[in-house]
């Protein structure tokens, strides 16, 4: 039954990379490419983490899983969010009809 | 799936495409070397995929840190920033900047006009070591 869940588990991580890989060569822009594989990313390591959980047997390695899955939420979201604002400073534009927030 | 993101790495057309394709090639050779190691029961590959998760965002920040112009670029005499890309319109609220990151590009072109004043306040410096070492030697040894 866990084996199960798992097996569910990795294939929505599965099905979470791909659809961040499509996204990444559907979209017209490079931001909204950066948006799509981070939210894939993001979900798909957390799945994967998850069903690794449910397998594991040993609780040192449940908490070091813990650890992966929570450093890697917040370093992706970290990394997309400097390489946009590094983007920003290049001065990539992006897609038209964008409304950019400024900060006053 | 790694092949699909390196083809968009290498045909990406700005360099954040390129950079984030990077960052997702690691996350996911992180993931293969933790599926790695749970196939074949050897646990000691979970710290791998740690340590090599951290190895790629601290690399990624040092690339970030080169490419981004700003108070932490590289300066090289010969590269004289981006300046020619984004910067003259402030249409992307970039002209923010200019108070705080983008100062790092004026003191290059002052820089040989401040080579006099340079050694001035270098001799005035010397003379107040040298009141700083007289008091030291002559009155306040006592104390």
């Amino acid at each position: 039954m866990i084996k199960i869940i798992a097996g569910i588990c990795f294939f929505g991580s599965l099905l979470a990379f791909g659809l961040g890989t499509l996204g990444l060569y559907r979209f017209p822009d490079p931001y909204t490419r950066m948006h799509a594989l981070g939210m894939g990313d993001t979900i798909g390591v957390g799945l994967v983490g998850l069903g690794l959980f449910l397998l594991s047997h040993s609780w040192i390695l449940r908490i070091k899983l813990v650890v992966i899955i929570l450093l890697f939420w917040m370093i992706n979201p970290t990394m997309t969010h400097l390489v946009a604002k590094a983007g920003l400073i290049h001065g990539i534009q992006p897609i038209k009809n964008t409304k950019l927030r400024r900060d006053e | 799936m790694i092949l699909l993101v390196l083809l968009r790495a290498i045909i990406g057309p700005t360099i954040i495409d390129r950079l984030i394709s990077i960052n997702a090639i690691t996350s996911k050779v992180s993931i293969i070397i933790l599926l790695m190691a749970f196939a074949r029961e050897e646990y000691g590959f979970v710290d791998v995929a740690f340590v090599f998760m951290l190895c790629a965002f601290v690399g990624g920040l040092w690339i970030l840190k080169v490419v981004t112009p700003g108070d932490w670029q590289l300066r090289i005499p010969g590269l004289k920033g981006f300046e020619g890309d984004g910067f003259e319109g402030g249409k992307l609220g970039a002209d923010k900047l200019e108070g705080g990151r983008l100062k790092a590009n004026k003191p290059e072109d002052s820089g040989f006009k401040g080579d006099e004043h340079e050694e001035e306040r270098l001799e005035i410096e010397d003379l107040e070591g040298d009141k700083l070492k007289g008091d030291r030697e002559e009155g306040n040894l006592l104390d």
